[in-house]
């Protein structure tokens, strides 16, 4: 055995644990929920197992609740703009060397590592449509304000939103326009998320773009706006193509959490998104092999946006 | 496993059992495993908010119009219009209602759902009205609130418990929690469900089934005989947790009054509301879990006043039919099953024949 192939085998011996547990944990059970996708499988006895080809995807191209928890899903990633667009804020405002300013940062980034569940648990509180903080300070702006007539929004209970989506069927209508329990949920995911690791991101590649641009900038008269316009932001480029890409993603894959704890889906199934709907169908229903094919439309979803970001965000990257 | 033999054997009766528990271990006919419990609905109440009010107990023949009159005496709001009690804590319990009205889920033959039927929506907007029409219950808002705010706890027994409603439909296992000395303050009583329109009310039960490839089935068998036996029922009576499951052992003194909890004098209500109740429906052929959403986003709409209670179920029971369909269409031997049913004079799921699986 010469000493390269004895060099190739060590390193794949080290590799084999990481590799095994990747196959085992990861690989194996997603080419098995392919496999599932193409049959009748349910955990029902009387059902006999069957492949069915593409039977689950063209029923669930017709299913109307699939469409409905798409479009919740794509409803809720409206916030991802407001978050990125927060956190490069605070970035840049917590990029400054000023005494005291890892406490700011400190505080800024507690969201992120305190456990959702308690978070929601806080929000749900903090939205309560009669004692919660949030529509008592509304109510006491508008009554300084002299509108006796203002209804603070009803949040978690609402089945209104701010597109006028309506509720059991794809379409618009006047009557559900407001705020309530999507954009509740909208307006928490930004407060959780515009401190975290996206502001990180930011922050590092702040501190990475060549102080010589901003002398250069400073040289040619250029005030804060311009600075940021033409030197700030196209040096962060790359962090603001990584962190839309991976905002998509995550955006697509979420809304999980928020539904089961704070709202189980509600009101009407206005916050059931297609991760919670891949969970009803398979662990409440025991439709496996339907979820599956809804999970997999999924994924096709994310990739084929990713894809697009891809293609036209990496136009805009300047290395 | 069909426990039918090993039972004649030890001589455990099914029979000896609540009919409304029996769904929840018979099947066609023969056990599966023996209840622990069995319970319905009544109306509890708190006493001492009734005396504050200056408002009767309510008797045992009162009507829904003596429930509404009575609740709009007992809700309280403050200067800014917000609830500080409710007549009723909003315990939506829907399926209850339903059968109280004579409506049911299903027809006899389980093979279509009929919440579309007129005393349905009747039932459901009763419900809708004790909110928006009486004021004696609460919004959704309200009840999102007071599950929520300090001081209110969650759920209704914690509502009740903490007096916020001086009424609410619950069973007889909320002993189980307001016997605890946090609620030793309260002066309870219960009373029937109101009359009318039929004298039906739901009830039920939790049973232990036995596993056919269980590893100990003498000792599952031996504790079937113990869930049997008058020693089982006594201890759930005296705890409180709803009704022993053998019948008989629910008329002796011991179960109208316990020396332990002297105050309670109301244990022949909750007994009362067993015998006249029936079990919960069920159909073979469609999940109730999938059930179970459909009915919760309904009630969801008519509870924030966007739906009439005939509108959500009308839309429950097409909801409910279509997930029979789709059902059928991948189970070969239900829908073998259902067919039969159906050329036995069973209605289908579908009004459109093109529709059927």
């Amino acid at each position: 055995m010469t000493r390269n192939v004895r060099t190739t085998l060590v390193a794949l011996c080290f590799l084999l644990p990481n590799f095994a547990g990747f196959c085992v944990f990861l690989l194996g059970p997603v080419l098995f929920s392919l496999a599932a996708s193409f049959t009748n499988w349910t955990l029902v006895k009387s059902v006999p197992f069957q492949f069915v080809g593409f039977d689950n995807f063209t029923k669930l191209l017709n299913d109307q609740d699939f469409w409905l928890y798409f479009i919740n899903t794509v409803y809720l990633m409206m916030g991802i703009p407001f978050a990125i667009a927060g956190s490069l804020f605070l970035a840049i405002i917590l990029g400054q060397k000023l005494r005291g300013i890892v406490v700011y940062r400190t505080l800024f980034y507690l969201p992120s590592f305190t456990a959702g569940v308690a978070l929601f648990i806080l929000w749900k509180k903090l939205y309560n449509p009669e004692f919660g903080p949030i529509n008592q300070t509304l109510e006491w702006v508008a009554a300084s304000l002299g509108w006796a007539s203002y209804e603070a929004p009803h949040w978690l209970t609402s089945v209104n939103n701010v597109l006028g989506l309506m509720v059991e069927q794809v379409g618009f209508s006047v009557e559900r326009f407001g705020l309530g329990g999507r954009d509740a949920i909208i307006i928490m995911g930004i407060w959780t998320t515009i401190g975290g690791g996206n502001m990180l991101l930011y922050l590092a590649g702040i501190s990475n773009i060549p102080q010589d641009l901003y002398e250069a900038a400073d040289i040619d008269g250029a005030g804060q706006w311009a600075k940021f316009r033409h030197v700030t932001w196209p040096q962060l480029a790359p962090t603001t193509f990584f962190i839309v890409i991976m905002s998509f993603i995550g955006g697509l894959q979420g809304g999980f959490e928020q539904a089961r704890v704070m709202t189980e889906g509600g009101p009407a199934n206005t916050t059931m998104t297609l991760s919670y709907y891949i969970y009803t169908k398979a662990f409440e229903e025991f439709q496996i092999g339907y979820a599956s094919a809804v999970a997999w439309v999924l994924f096709l979803f994310i990739f084929g946006i990713t894809l697009v970001n891809w293609r036209f965000g990496s136009k805009h990257v300047n290395y | 496993m069909d426990c039918s033999e090993e039972f004649q054997k030890r001589g455990i009766d099914p029979d000896s059992v609540w009919p409304c528990v029996k769904p929840t271990f018979m099947h066609e006919g023969k056990p599966y495993g023996f209840p622990g419990n069995a319970g319905a609905n009544a109306v509890w109440y708190n006493k001492r908010l009734f005396d504050e009010a200056g408002v009767a107990y309510p008797a045992d023949d009162w009507t829904w119009d003596d429930f509404i009159e009575i609740g709009k005496k007992l809700t309280k709001r403050n200067e800014r219009g917000q609830l500080e009690r409710v007549g009723f804590v909003g315990y939506w319990d829907d399926i209850g209602l339903l059968v109280r009205y004579g409506a049911n889920t299903y027809c006899p033959e389980k093979t279509r759902s009929i919440l579309d039927a007129p005393n349905a929506g009747e039932a459901v907007q009763f419900l809708q009205d004790l909110v928006y029409v009486h004021g004696m219950s609460l919004s959704l808002d309200e009840e999102k609130s007071a599950a929520s705010a300090g001081g209110w706890g969650t759920g209704e027994i914690a509502l009740f418990g903490a007096e916020k409603g001086a009424m609410a439909i619950g069973g007889r296992w909320w002993l189980c929690i307001l016997r605890d000395k946090a609620y030793s303050h309260l002066k309870l009583g219960a009373a029937p469900i109101p009359k009318g329109p039929t004298d039906r009310y739901l009830g039920g039960g939790r049973s232990t089934l036995v596993n056919a490839r269980g590893k100990n089935l003498e000792g599952a068998l031996l504790f079937m005989e113990f869930l049997h036996s008058r020693e089982w029922s006594e201890l759930i009576n005296r705890q409180a947790d709803a009704l022993g499951p053998v019948r008989k052992y629910c008329y002796s003194k011991a179960f109208e009054f316990n020396p332990e909890h002297p105050k309670e004098d109301y244990n022949i209500v909750w007994r009362r509301s067993v015998e006249s109740a029936v079990p919960m429906e069920v159909s073979p052929y469609v999940n109730g879990q999938a059930v179970f959403r459909i009915l919760e986003k309904q009630k969801d709409l008519v509870k924030a006043n966007i739906r009439t209670g005939a509108e959500s179920m009308a839309t429950a029971a097409k909801d409910i039919n279509q997930v029979i369909i789709d059902v059928l269409k991948r189970d070969p031997e239900l829908k073998e099953r259902y067919y039969k049913a159906v050329a036995n004079g069973a209605p289908t799921a579908w009004d459109d024949p093109e529709d059927a699986p």
